[in-house]
């Protein structure tokens, strides 16, 4: 595992680390079983890089995200935030650090306050900064615009405004603390075709422009292709295949990540997707499920940044 | 593409009842107008609608939330909310006309002749009830077989839907099933008494990937086998593409475009239909700028001179946002679309 | 100005009713004293159970008491009790429900005593507790106080329980906003309806119930009048002198039908299943 780190550092040089995830475990305990969410899962984000993690529900992949925002306490391992680990901070630290790190909801319905006004929902992020710029109403109409929307809007309450431009709202709220990484949950799994494109859009051109980290957490693997720098498949808590983006589309290697293209349906050769691929896939799909029990803790490494859990 | 779809599905000993049908239009729309009504205004949430969906025919409908395509769907079944109801055209079911059917009369279609599937399969199982229970109702209640046989129907069907284990599903509550698998129930109570349509509404949206892909696949193979007619309704163009032959365009409660599926797929004519088609290729095949159509859908009762997509489209002229455009049959080729610069 | 307009256009039938009879009442409580020239503790044995008439327009009691003045006092005592238990037993109700539903050990402790006090019958609660503490005005509000806070504690806890889990507080905590500033903003806007809803109630459960414990004798001290006072002492003439049961019954059913109905439009209009469609 150092090797490897060490490999890529002197192949070519990385911007620096922002995040690191080193070993991370949680489980829930439910009334007579544990279900491990998350399991031994380790990667890093650099400045300016989006990360995606991709699968299905239940796969840990949002308790991942929520416990880097440390919504949830991690059971075992460590999460680094600029080489501090964020798990040791106290509650006060932490209150102060939270600027730094930001979240994007999956349901534009449910993450905004019904009963405040956009400008409040705005100004109480912008006052989050650690420097508080002097006038919050120009800085709020500023990144309303910023997010596509005008400032005529700042005066409405949320439930005003359709799913894709209260996703806006809250991209607008993301950013209005100035974050270094942006958990993107789901962003626009919620929300209709034409509009999912026209966020996507906003999420890269806004990157360009501030230069923060995503991480995209997303069952899809299109709209992941479209965000990514680089991919971790998770799979039952695990991450079963990490690559570039191009290694894991042109290059897929795990059981489960084949499944996932091949599950995902397309235009051309409509027919042949229905009809003779399922058949094949609902067996694939038995067969992962019993081999996702036994993955073993063996990286078999592709390339450099390509690695995938072996099969046992 | 549809007669050979068709000559496939013809079993021996019920071709002659299929022959007989085959002609006739199973589910006929027309001029459909929804409204919603509340205490000041009345709202048209839908505006004529028509459409035919044949015997064993697939037929999709696809739109973004608001363009009117689930309600379109619900008001078939007048399952539509209390405040929302028909207000022109008719629906006709063979030769009875639905829209004026007594509800007592038409709960006897329903279920019968009609089934349905809805987006949440969690919430349309009710979770006090055993998976059996809520699977012979239907049963009993339209076919009135005897209970031996209810058992051997409901074991049939689960495996049908590609349950493994149907003896045991059977006795379970829906709570402790995952939520691909209560949608299989869900398909298998909707196809419980085979009927002749199957109205499946976001059928797979709130399911994974792969789940989706095996429920797409169990319903491909029971339209086949069971010769059922699907009206499928749905956002995702995938999902439309891989169960439909033929499709319908919907935007701002209205249609815009009908066509077979390999013509709105290969050669679209309306500008929402050729934006809707190049969105779902660049996310599915992969692209680095993905194209962008400015603008929100229309919200109902807004905007009613012009046509609807005037303000969003780049090719609109004057005369789009001054007058309405008719839902016309194109000049070259099948099908109909309501556009003033592609005929 | 947007919260005013919302009230405006989904104001109902029962909440307009439950306002007018409250405003007659009041109306009636804030006049009368100026237009009737009787005192209400002064006994006249000469007049003792006169019918109703243009001198005394609700008659006399036993003792000679004009009716329509002590039912008068006893309407604002029964609304500042109403006034007061809705207010003291809202406030510690809602401090105890936000904070069980904020912090999982003071749950435990705060939701047996809820669990406790609810397992007895509020009035019979409320009666060993004016029994234990004596009787009096400030003992009545203090027992139906103690009574009726269980009821807005839970109300409270299940509703802030509901919003603690929705995204957008998260996303408040996510911006290192502090607890206070989260209950303040978040929690108390997001949770008025049902609390608004329950303190209505409550406000008139606590006039019915001081009426009953006035009646049993636990209440209101005679000579002070008040509504359940009234009925108890007309009961023993409610063959020969029924106006002094009748006025202060009417007036209790006329307060407590007043406002269930606003509770009732109230729960209607603010009822979050029913406002899908905004």
């Amino acid at each position: 595992m150092l090797e490897l780190q060490m490999r890529e550092q002197n192949s070519h040089p990385k911007p620096p680390l922002l995040l690191e995830i080193k070993n991370i475990c949680k489980s829930f305990v439910s009334k007579n079983s544990v279900i491990k969410a998350v399991d031994r899962v380790s990667f890093n984000i650099h400045k300016g890089e989006t990360y995606a993690l991709v699968g299905e529900s239940g796969c840990g992949k949002t308790t991942t995200g929520r416990m880097i925002l440390r919504l949830l306490d991690v059971d075992k391992g460590q999460i680094l935030f600029e080489g501090i680990p964020i798990s040791g901070l106290t509650k006060r630290q932490l209150r102060k650090k939270r600027h730094t790190i930001q979240i994007i909801f999956q349901n534009p319905y449910g993450s905004l306050n019904p009963r405040m006004k956009i400008s409040t929902l705005l100004a109480e992020a912008i006052v989050s900064r650690a420097e508080k710029p002097s006038h919050i109403r120009a800085e709020a109409e500023r990144l309303l615009q910023s997010v596509g929307l005008g400032k005529e809007n700042l005066d409405k309450y949320p439930h005003e405004f359709s799913g894709g431009q209260r996703q806006r709202i809250c991209i607008a709220r993301a950013i209005a603390t100035h974050p270094k990484l942006i958990i993107c949950d789901e962003p626009v799994s919620a929300l209709d075709l034409l509009v999912q494109a026209q966020i996507l859009c906003l999420l890269q051109k806004l990157q360009k422009e501030y230069g923060f980290s995503y991480l995209f957490i997303s069952h899809d693997l299109s709209v992941v292709r479209y965000m990514s720098d680089r991919i971790g498949v998770m799979y039952n808590g695990r991450i079963v295949e990490e690559g570039t983006r191009d290694e894991i589309f042109k290059n897929p290697q795990h059981s489960y990540t084949r499944l996932l293209f091949a599950s995902l349906p397309t235009l051309k050769n409509a027919d042949a997707f229905a009809a003779a691929h399922i058949q094949k896939d609902t067996e694939t799909c038995q067969k992962v499920l019993r081999q996702g029990k036994e993955h073993s803790n063996q990286k078999v490494e592709v390339s450099p940044t390509h690695y995938l859990l072996a099969d046992q | 593409m549809p007669a050979d779809f068709q000559k496939n599905m013809i079993f021996p000993q019920n071709a002659d009842k299929t022959t007989e049908i085959e002609m006739q239009d199973l589910l006929r729309i027309e001029n459909l107008s929804v409204v919603a009504t509340d205490k000041k205004r009345t709202t048209q949430i839908v505006s004529e609608v028509s459409f035919t969906v044949r015997n064993g025919e697939t037929m999709g409908i696809i739109g973004e939330s608001g363009c009117g395509k689930s309600i379109t769907a619900m008001s078939i079944l007048k399952l539509t909310e209390p405040n929302i109801h028909i207000d022109k055209g008719h629906i006709y079911w063979g030769n009875i006309c639905l829209s004026e059917l007594s509800e007592s009369r038409l709960r006897k279609i329903c279920g019968k002749e009609i089934g349905m599937i809805f987006q949440e399969p969690m919430t349309s199982l009710n979770p006090v009830f055993t998976i059996k229970q809520q699977l012979s109702a239907p049963i009993r209640l339209h076919l009135g077989l005897s209970k031996p046989d209810i058992h051997q129907r409901c074991i049939r069907l689960m495996e049908d839907v590609g349950i493994k284990d149907p003896e045991k599903t059977l006795k379970s509550y829906p709570h402790e099933l995952s939520g691909g698998m209560c949608q299989r129930v869900a398909i298998a109570i909707a196809i419980s008494c085979d009927p002749q349509l199957l109205i499946a509404d976001e059928p797979t949206t709130a399911l994974d990937v792969t789940i989706q892909a095996q429920i797409l696949g169990i319903l491909k193979n029971l339209i086949r086998t069971n010769q059922m007619a699907l009206l499928i309704i749905s956002h995702d163009m995938g999902v439309i593409a891989s169960l439909s032959e033929n499709i319908t365009v919907m935007y701002g409660g209205e249609i815009v475009e009908q066509n077979t599926r390999d013509n709105i797929i290969k050669q679209s004519s309306h500008p929402y239909t050729k934006k809707l088609i190049r969105s779902a290729e660049e996310l599915y095949d992969g692209a680095d700028e993905l194209t962008l159509v400015r603008g929100n859908v229309p919200r109902p009762g807004e905007n009613r001179t012009g046509c609807r997509f005037a303000p969003r489209c780049d090719l609109s002229t004057q005369r789009c946002h001054a007058e309405h455009p008719p839902l016309v049959q194109k000049e070259r080729g099948k099908g109909t679309v309501r556009c003033w610069n592609c005929r | 100005m947007h919260t005013l307009l919302k009230i405006r256009e989904k104001t109902n039938a029962y909440i307009l009713t439950g306002i007018a009879l409250l405003t007659i009442v009041f109306m009636f409580s804030t006049i009368g004293p100026l237009v009737s020239a009787f005192d209400p503790l002064l006994t006249a044995p000469a007049m003792r159970l006169t019918a109703p008439g243009s001198v005394h327009w609700m008659g006399t009691d036993d003792v000679g008491r004009d009716v329509f003045i002590r039912v008068i006092y006893g309407i604002k005592i029964s609304l500042i009790i109403g006034v007061v238990v809705a207010l003291i037993s809202g406030i510690t109700g809602t401090i105890a429900g936000v904070s069980a539903a904020y912090y999982p050990i003071t749950s435990k402790v705060i939701m047996r005593i809820v669990d406790g006090i609810m397992a007895f019958p509020t009035i019979i609660l409320a009666i060993v507790l004016a029994g234990i503490l004596g009787a009096g005005m400030r003992n009545i509000i203090i027992a139906l106080s103690i009574s009726y806070f269980p009821m807005i504690a839970r109300v409270v806890r299940n509703a802030t329980a509901e919003v603690l889990a929705t995204e957008y507080v998260e996303s408040a905590e996510v911006l290192g906003k502090s607890n206070t500033y989260i209950i303040f903003r978040y929690i108390l806007p997001n949770i008025a309806s049902p609390l608004i809803v329950q303190i209505t109630y409550t406000f008139a459960m606590a006039i019915l119930n001081e009426s009953i414990l006035s009646f049993l004798g636990v209440g209101i001290q005679i000579p002070t009048p008040s509504l359940g006072g009234m009925v108890s002492d007309g009961r023993n003439y409610i063959s020969t002198a029924p106006w002094i049961i009748t006025f202060p019954g009417l007036v209790i059913s006329w307060i407590v039908l007043s406002l269930d109905l606003l509770g009732d439009g109230l729960r209607e209009m603010l009822d979050p299943r029913r406002r899908r469609a905004s």
